[in-house]
């Protein structure tokens, strides 16, 4: 603002150090970090736990976290920390694929239907907005209902949640290009449709591509969830921390730990996730500016 | 740096005064330093810069892009945006230091006693609320004025800057008016209050030079009436001959040279303002005549600068020593109003606009010998969106006539120039014949063969013969591409030269548009803008085509490159014998470029002919307003004044007449309206659609003459 | 204006009619049909008894006559019957949307109120300590599921502290205060959810709109700070903000059917999960679709806020 821009300016200017701004935003460095930990831990987590997930310890049932075991056992006996490093992978994987899945159609979508535009646009688009007339989670739930409760059915329901919705963003990102002068040049030339999209579109709307995959991914980690809490998802006796806090919920009191444990690495990974996401748009949207 | 006493010496004396001024400085600006940061470097936009603006004067700053004029502008509102900073200086107002008011008192001056108008209305003025509520604002917080008052205060000012119906413009929304409306919005805004100082920004870049034409006189007249000083801010020269008493020529962030307008456009002291002022041809200067005056090379690095003169890099003057002389400002003349900042100026030789006076009887005309595209009858029509009321009462549809009727003959290896104003249909026309878009009505026809609407349905030899240059060179080229690549593609897609010659071939192109082969490993965003146009036009020749539609592609860029560029078009004209249909809004361009001239207005042809006889009389009535409304950077030179009034006609479902009858100044009667012109033909080429009887158009004067003179500069 | 809602109402019929066909197509591949799943209990189901029940509930027929059926009923306030209650649908319905709107409205009007002023507080100095804060608690906001801090509010509130209870089964007849007093938490818990996304997208659109020329201008007219902020930028800002709105009443939907879950609430979410349990595949479409139609409405008065605020597009 000017009030800022122009106090101080004789005597501060010469001793004036200025900051040059950070080339990569902190964001992107610490969400980075906190999602690269969980995919580590899926990869390498079963191998590291001190139990394995469905072992049952009767003499130390709902017991508070000790040495043995570090963030206490639930109801069955069964170590909580062990269980919710397992099931990171359950969680990473379910997420991770069905954003792979939602993003890879509605790209695919929304790149034809922007570009070729007309009637197929037309009908595409109604159909993406019929779609996107149900709230998220009740349209996964309804899928998962119609395919049966388990992990892939959820896998698949994210995916289809999140197809038109990436196929709208795509959609407008490529019809920001469509009449660009660089395409323009290339349908003068008589390039095909695919090259056309393929080559000269396609690479340069990867920013908001990346944007909204990350975005879409904290959403996933989000239904994930939700749809085993809700029963919905995967099944007992899977180490799934939407289930554990379903199922643990009545321990609540007498054992806060049961919930408490997959309810942190709930939120410290969506949380990193959502960091992963604002850096990348910060990240992206300072080096646009940078190059003009 | 530390506070260094000013080294310009006390303002004009009374006898270089412009008339109604006084030589009591309004604005003050000493030693003023702006920088911006990105990237963790610092841009040093503005270095050094002292500047006074007199009651009553009008004093232009004058750059290019990157000049630092605009930074100037808004340092001095206090109004820098966020990545901006004055580092060092200051800025007097009167008596006051703008730099160590508070927030409360610099309002108080702000928008009342110094008021600014910017360069793009329609993003300066606020989407959400209407003309006259944001007018009224400024009233009510800078005078005591009644809510009613405050009112009437509003209509007088648009009624003052010729508004039509100040009442209902006081109601709209800024989406509703047109882009010159919005800009005598603004400056109704800014007269507000009686300012002491008006910083003008660019206020008519961006519209069209009829309505620039209006809004120059607009300012002229209120300036008289209300006596404001002005700081116009400008990269068009002819803008500051016409109306400004002195001018500031910054190049790079430094002040190169200033002075009284009367000497500066006579004698220009600075290599950089030589060249400004010849780069661009005037109306008198054609491609066969000579090569243009460009400026070679681009600015020079702001973050990191070369020692010397900041203009040395570019200069035909340079010796060595201004490469590691640091320049001072030099007086020029007796008068203290005049300094340039160059080592060599003195040395020079007498500055010459030249001057080609031609007889316009004994001009060749050049006839079309061979034949290479034939537009005939073409019509493009949009269809708009029905709306409900269409859709239930199955109304006919609406149609935007964008282009209506146009033949047109294009010889080989000539140019063929459109011109016209924006909305004419000059470039749907230009992406008709390059198969962008198909027509509605009417034939393309090319050495004979019929073109298809659209280029994929074309045959790849045909879609190769025919290319097409941008107007935007930011949008021009694939970011992601490198020019390598670029280049590469059209070889490679028409089968031009086997594999393993593509290499030397992309060499060969760049060198032909005057880069060094290194550049095929660059991307666009390394490339500076008249680069970009240099590798879109290598991109286009790749494909070997016998035709290029150039859709304004000059008029994205400073007028230095503009030249280069322009030079560039000739000189791989002449060796590739390839023809150009060349769109431009640009007069002085045309007339240097082209071979033919086709003006255009409405989707109708007005005029068509050679240079020399579209810029002579007899003239369309429109030409002639074109003509009168084109601002030359001479003072030696004479234009009538012809101004359109009158609304300009919806292009949805025009009936029969006239298109230009709403606004033409001499328009003959009610015929106009009703019955299409008929075509009179002035020697074997010269077309001319108009209702004016021949004997008058015949009596018609040149609208551009050298002072004194009778005869027409063509 | 009216042209403008007209569009719209037409719009919004045609996409309804393809919202029940998506359901109907959905809950057709469910397994099984209803007869099996109302038949299940029944061990020696006598031969006959399936097919007779089946004609009963009309699943002989073929599935565009099933459809358009159903399309017509519904066009005509007919919901059909639930099999799990055996009771018709359309009372329910209305009582568990009654239930779902006490918790909706007070968390949207509350965060929507809140999220405005966060928003500008945190748009007006970036990178200040107060916006450092508000992106950071906005940001754990959207990151934590609705069942995840209802979890922990029972925890503090109804556990440790005692001060609110920790399901909201309601009773009809109850006073204000005793509503506030059981609804305190669900509402909390859908209110900070939302807050935080509007308050992101408040924050981000502000930004973007103090950098514009038109907020410059406002700004060198000499108009005071706070004239220039909620005058000129809030409206502008407020465009991006009213979609999201719209969106975040999907999102709440979604909330909605987890805060029940957490709170043992009968509302529509509650329901239907428990259409999906049962298999009650009249009450599973007729919820849907009476959601989504809810949320094609509310997104239909979003636009319309939009067109109000915006006086660009009021006439196209």
């Amino acid at each position: 603002m000017s009030e800022t821009a122009a106090v101080n300016v004789g005597q501060a200017a010469a001793s004036r150090v200025v900051k040059p701004p950070r080339l990569v935003p902190k964001s992107l460095i610490v969400g980075g970090a906190i999602v690269g930990m969980f995919l580590a831990l899926a990869v390498i987590g079963p191998y590291i736990t001190p139990y394995p997930f469905d072992k049952f310890h009767f003499g130390s049932r709902l017991a508070p976290p000790s040495a043995d075991f570090w963030w206490g056992t639930d109801r069955y006996g069964r170590d909580i920390f062990s269980r919710v490093i397992h099931g990171t992978s359950l969680t990473v994987f379910m997420a991770g694929t069905g954003t792979i899945i939602g993003v890879s159609f509605g790209l695919l979508i929304g790149l034809f239907s922007g570009y070729v535009g007309g009637w197929i646009d037309e009908i595409l688009m109604r159909l993406t907005d019929i779609a996107m007339s149900f709230p998220g989670l009740l349209l996964a739930m309804l899928v998962v209902a119609a395919l049966g409760s388990n992990e892939i059915n959820a896998v698949l329901s994210i995916g289809i949640v999140f197809t038109p919705k990436v196929a709208r963003v795509v959609r407008s990102a490529t019809l920001g290009l469509r009449h660009i002068q660089f395409v323009e040049a290339a349908e003068v030339r008589g390039e095909t449709n695919s090259f056309i999209i393929f080559r000269e579109i396609l690479p340069n709307i990867w920013p908001p591509i990346i944007v909204e995959t990350c975005i879409r991914l904290s959403y996933a980690v989000l239904l994930v969830v939700a749809l085993s809490y809700l029963g919905l998802g995967a099944q007992p006796p899977a180490p799934d921390w939407g289930l554990m806090i379903a199922k643990e919920r009545a321990f609540l009191v007498t054992g806060p730990w049961v919930v408490l444990a997959p309810a942190a690495a709930i939120v410290s990974l969506i949380i990193g996730v959502n960091l992963l996401g604002d850096g990348m748009r910060e990240w992206l949207a300072a080096r646009k500016t940078a190059d003009e | 740096m530390n506070k260094a006493p000013s080294p310009t010496p006390a303002p004009a004396s009374a006898s270089v005064l412009e008339a109604g001024a006084t030589d009591r400085p309004v604005l003050t600006i000493r030693d003023m330093h702006i920088s911006y940061f990105a990237r963790g470097q610092e841009i040093k936009a503005v270095r050094g810069i002292n500047l006074t603006v007199n009651a009553g004067e009008t004093l232009a700053l004058v750059g290019e892009s990157g000049s630092g004029k605009s930074s100037v502008a808004f340092s001095t509102m206090r109004g820098l945006d966020a990545a901006g900073r004055l580092m060092h200086g200051s800025i007097h107002f009167h008596e006051t230091d703008l730099l160590s008011l508070g927030p409360r008192e610099l309002r108080s001056i702000q928008g009342s006693r110094i008021a600014m108008v910017y360069q793009d209305p329609q993003t300066a003025l606020n989407p959400a609320f209407r003309i006259g509520e944001q007018i009224a604002e400024v009233v009510n917080e800078h005078t005591a004025a009644s809510g009613w008052q405050a009112r009437q205060r509003v209509l007088d000012l648009l009624d003052e800057v010729n508004l039509p119906d100040p009442a209902g413009v006081y109601l709209r929304y800024p989406h509703e008016l047109s882009g010159g409306q919005q800009q005598r919005v603004l400056i109704a805004m800014a007269f507000a209050c009686n300012p002491e100082l008006l910083i003008m920004d660019e206020p008519t870049t961006g519209l069209d030079v009829t309505t620039e034409a209006h809004i120059l006189d607009l300012v002229a007249k209120l300036k008289k009436t209300h006596g404001s000083a002005i700081l116009y801010i400008t990269h068009n020269l002819g803008v500051v001959a016409r109306f400004c008493h002195r001018v500031a020529v910054m190049y790079a962030g430094e002040i190169v040279e200033e002075g009284l307008v009367s000497r500066v456009f006579s004698k220009p002291a600075h290599p950089y303002t030589r060249s400004l002022l010849t780069c661009i041809p005037r109306l008198d200067l054609s491609k066969r005549d000579r090569a243009l005056n460009a400026i070679e090379g681009r600015l020079p690095n702001l973050a990191d600068l070369p020692g010397g003169c900041i203009f040395a890099a570019r200069c035909n003057e340079r010796q060595d020593a201004c490469e590691n002389t640091s320049v001072t400002l030099d007086p020029v003349g007796d008068d203290a109003t005049d300094f340039v900042r160059c080592l060599r100026w003195r040395e020079m030789p007498e500055f010459q606009f030249d001057r080609h006076t031609r007889d316009v009887n004994a001009m060749h005309t050049a006839t079309i010998l061979d034949t290479l595209l034939e537009i005939e009858n073409l019509r493009c029509y949009y269809q708009l969106r029905r709306g409900i009321k269409e859709f239930v009462t199955g109304g006919a549809a609406k149609y935007v006539h964008a282009v209506d009727d146009v033949d047109l003959v294009l010889a080989r290896g000539q140019t063929l120039a459109i011109v016209g104003e924006s909305g004419c249909g000059k470039t749907t026309l230009g992406r008709t014949v390059v198969g962008l878009q198909s027509a509605t009505a009417g034939d393309l026809v090319f050495e004979g063969n019929q073109l298809a609407g659209i280029a994929r349905a074309r045959e790849p030899d045909l879609r190769r013969r025919i290319q097409i240059i941008f107007q935007n060179p930011d949008a021009t080229l694939n970011p992601q591409k490198s020019v390598g690549e670029t280049i590469r593609r059209p070889l490679d897609l028409f089968g031009l030269v086997s594999a393993a010659e593509q290499k030397n071939r992309v060499a060969e192109l760049l060198q032909s548009v005057n880069l060094p082969p290194s550049f095929a490993q660059r991307y666009p965003h390394e490339l500076s803008g008249g680069e970009k146009q240099r590798v879109a036009i290598a991109r286009a020749f790749a494909a070997e085509p016998e035709l290029i539609v150039c859709d304004e592609p000059l008029s994205a860029l400073d007028v230095s490159v503009q030249a280069a560029i322009l030079n560039l078009l000739v000189d791989l004209q002449k060796t590739s014998k390839t023809a150009y249909m060349f769109i431009s809004h640009d007069l002085s361009v045309v007339r240097y470029l082209s071979d033919q001239v086709a003006v255009m207005y409405m989707g109708r042809l007005c005029e068509i002919g050679t240079p020399e006889e579209v810029f002579v009389p007899p003239y369309h009535p429109y030409t002639e307003a074109l003509l009168s409304a084109i601002s030359i950077p001479d003072p030696s030179i004479e234009q009538e004044i012809v101004r359109l009034e009158g609304p300009v006609p919806s292009p949805i479902n025009l009936a029969s007449g006239c298109r230009f009858a709403s606004r033409c100044p001499r328009k003959v009667g009610e015929i106009c309206e009703r019955e299409d012109p008929p075509l009179y033909q002035f020697g074997d080429n010269h077309r001319l659609y108009c209702h004016i009887p021949r004997e008058d158009l015949e009596k018609m004067r040149p609208v551009i003459r050298y002072a004194g003179e009778e005869m027409a500069v063509v | 204006m009216l042209k403008y809602l007209i569009r719209r109402m037409v719009l919004l019929a045609m996409t309804l009619v393809g919202i029940s066909a998506m359901i109907f197509l959905i809950v057709q591949i469910l397994p099984g049909d209803a007869a099996d799943q109302i038949l299940e209990a029944w061990v020696e189901s006598e031969g006959g008894a399936h097919d007779q029940l089946r004609a009963q509930l009309g699943l002989d027929r073929p599935w565009y006559e099933q459809y358009f059926g159903w399309l017509w009923d519904i066009m005509h306030g007919d919901l059909g019957r639930s099999f799990a209650m055996d009771a018709p649908i359309a009372p329910i319905l209305v009582e568990r949307l009654g239930f779902s709107l006490r918790l909706a409205i007070p968390a949207l009007l509350i965060s929507v109120m809140l999220s405005i002023v966060l928003g500008v507080i945190a748009a007006i100095r970036p990178n200040s300590f107060v916006d450092n804060a508000i992106t950071v608690i906005t940001l754990t906001g959207v990151s934590v599921p609705a069942f995840v801090s209802g979890s922990l509010f029972i925890l503090i509130f109804a556990a440790w502290l005692q001060w609110l209870p920790s399901t909201s089964s309601l009773s009809e007849g109850e006073g204000f205060f005793h509503w506030a007093y059981v609804l305190a938490m669900p509402v909390a818990v859908l209110t900070l959810e939302s807050l935080a996304h509007l308050t992101r997208i408040t924050r981000s659109s502000m930004i973007e709109v103090l950098k514009t020329p038109y907020v410059r201008t406002a700004r060198l007219k000499g108009l005071p700070k706070r004239l220039v902020i909620y005058k000129h930028a809030l409206r502008n800002a407020m465009l991006p903000t009213v979609t999201v709105i719209a969106f975040n009443i999907g999102w709440m939907l979604g909330g909605v059917v987890l805060v029940e879950q957490v709170f043992s609430y009968p509302g529509l979410g509650s329901l239907v999960l428990f259409s999906i349990e049962q298999r009650d595949t009249p009450l599973l479409q007729a919820s849907m679709f009476f959601v989504a139609a809810g949320y094609c409405v509310a997104n239909l008065l979003a636009d319309v806020g939009y067109v109000l605020l915006d006086p660009r597009i009021r006439y196209s």
